[in-house]
């Protein structure tokens, strides 16, 4: 007899096998391309994972998907990697894999391009702090370059409108990511900066270039070198706001500041208009409170002064001067008489001194000038009684040699008259008249014969 | 450097450079009234910058001609993609 095989109805055998593929399988880890997602209202997302020669259904429970990091890679034709259990669907007869960890695949190749690129700009020296500017205080007209829908322009712009009510932006749209992003953004500084210049009409003076949340692939245009250097050379100070807090595109190494979101890029830009409008009136305040002060200071000081005695009585300042004054002079008077004292005694010694010295010196002198006066004398007259004797020595002589004394003893003189003496014979002549003296007359006569 | 070509900045600076000068006493009192006239014109100047600027949010667009021109831009709320 042929044995009838055990015969099971479909669920005891979908659950059998359900019970083999999640002892025996389990918990795995597999990498494939998406498609035909489609998430439900239930917020349940179905999905298949394949690659060339097998597909896997998936599913994504709601509360898996959101615990999600992000969830920008859940496209048709994106690479992933899926973690989780494979289970059995039982009402399709489908074995699947339920996902609670799901990253995108392409991540490790991309993660090579920007740690080589970083290394790259790095080293020319994009990022050095010298290049980056300062933000202006109070900018005229931001310029915000990001995707003109979604909710990051839209937050941005509530953002600053609450800070600033009158406030100028000018928004110049962009693709973020996929074919062309980076061509786009780079394109966009480039046309701000050439437009909008500080010598255009309404200069931007402050780029904020950005988008929202993604995965490195959705951000990736932020990563390009086109964007990277565009950003660079921008003259307009530039912030970089890309993805979430923990995002960091190269786009934020190299710009003048990094905001973590779009929205605290437009908080950084500019400080809420109560800000500034406090910071003056604190000031108005501050000049009016100083100048006040001053005033009043020196309004006490003048109050100060007026009462004191000095002005109310000026005389008595002048009163107490003079008689300092006078008790000076007192003093200076005495001191002069002491001294004069003192100096005309001194000076009086001093001559006293000084005629002694001149008396003594004197009387030495007389005497011996006296002695000298006498010598002289005794001189004189010696010599005089000298001479004297010589004179009467002289004249006795005289006398006795007196040819009239000798005529008193007989002798005579006989002269020719108008002539001479006569000594000889020879000195005469018959006839000639003679002279003879004789000691008391004369004689007149002729010679008659010799 | 006459006030009018001051940056919003370089006035605010001044103004507080004001301040400090006023606030050292070392300023006779005709300085102190001519800084505090000075600092008056600032404080002035500053709150006129503050509301120099309309409202004024626009976006760059290509017009039909194919020219780039700006045009308002409305902030209005779109549905996510």
């Amino acid at each position: 007899m042929v044995e009838t095989p055990h015969i099971l109805s479909i669920t005891e055998l979908t659950r059998k096998i359900k019970g083999v593929l999640t002892k025996e399988v389990g918990q795995v880890w597999v990498e494939g391309e998406i498609s035909n997602i489609k998430q439900y209202s239930s917020g349940h997302t179905y999905f298949v994972l394949k690659d060339q020669s097998a597909q896997l259904s998936a599913v994504l429970f709601a509360n898996a998907r959101a615990a999600l990091a992000n969830t920008a890679f859940l496209k048709d034709g994106q690479r992933v990697r899926a973690g989780g259990g494979i289970s059995v669907f039982e009402g399709r007869g489908q074995y699947q894999l339920v996902v609670h960890k799901m990253e995108s695949a392409g991540v490790g190749a991309l993660m090579e391009r920007y740690e080589a690129l970083k290394k790259k700009l790095n080293a020319e020296g994009l990022f050095d702090k010298s290049h980056k500017k300062p933000l202006p205080l109070l900018p005229q007209r931001i310029g915000v370059v990001t995707s003109p829908t979604g909710a990051v322009i839209h937050d941005m712009l509530n953002v600053l409108n609450r800070r600033f009510s009158n406030i100028q932006v000018l928004l110049t749209p962009v693709k973020v990511q996929g074919v062309g992003a980076a061509a786009s953004i780079a394109r966009a500084l480039g046309w701000l900066n050439e437009n909008c210049g500080a010598e255009s009409e309404r200069p931007v003076d402050i780029i904020i270039v950005g988008r929202g949340g993604g995965s490195l692939e959705d951000l990736w245009a932020f990563n390009e070198e086109i964007v990277a250097r565009a950003v660079f050379t921008s003259v307009i100070p530039v912030i970089s706001a890309v993805g979430h807090e923990v995002d960091f595109a190269l786009s934020d190494f190299v710009a003048d500041l990094r905001a973590p979101t779009p929205s605290a890029a437009a908080e950084l830009v500019i400080r809420p208009k109560q800000e500034f409008e406090k910071l003056i009136k604190q000031r108005r305040d501050d000049i009016h409170r100083l100048l006040f002060q001053q005033h009043r200071l020196l309004a006490q000081r003048l109050v100060q002064l007026s009462e004191s005695a000095v002005l109310r009585r000026p005389e008595q300042m002048i009163e107490r001067y003079s008689q300092r004054v006078d008790y000076l002079d007192m003093r200076l008077q005495s001191a002069a008489r002491h001294e004069a004292g003192r100096a005309r005694q001194r000076a009086e010694q001093i001559f006293g001194r000084m005629q002694l010295l001149r008396e003594r010196r004197f009387s030495d002198l007389r005497a011996r000038l006296e002695g000298a006066r006498q010598s002289l004398n005794s001189s004189v007259a010696v010599l005089i009684e000298k001479k004297k004797n010589r004179v009467e020595t002289s004249e006795r002589q005289l006398v006795l040699l007196n040819p009239l004394k000798v005529i008193e003893r007989g002798y005579s003189l006989t002269r020719i008259e108008g002539g001479g003496l006569v000594r000889s014979v020879g000195d005469v002549t018959p006839g000639l008249s003679l002279v003879t003296q004789l000691s008391d007359g004369f004689i007149r006569s002729e010679v008659e014969k010799s | 450097m006459s006030e009018k070509k001051m940056s919003f900045e370089e006035s605010l600076n001044r103004l507080d450079k004001i301040v400090q000068e006023m606030e050292s006493g070392e300023m006779e009192l005709d300085a102190m009234i001519s800084a505090f006239e000075e600092g008056q014109r600032l404080v002035k100047s500053c709150s006129a910058k503050l509301n120099e600027v309309e409202k004024k949010i626009e976006k760059v667009v290509k017009s039909a001609a194919g020219e780039i021109i700006t045009e308002p831009f409305e902030n209005t709320k779109s549905t996510k993609e």
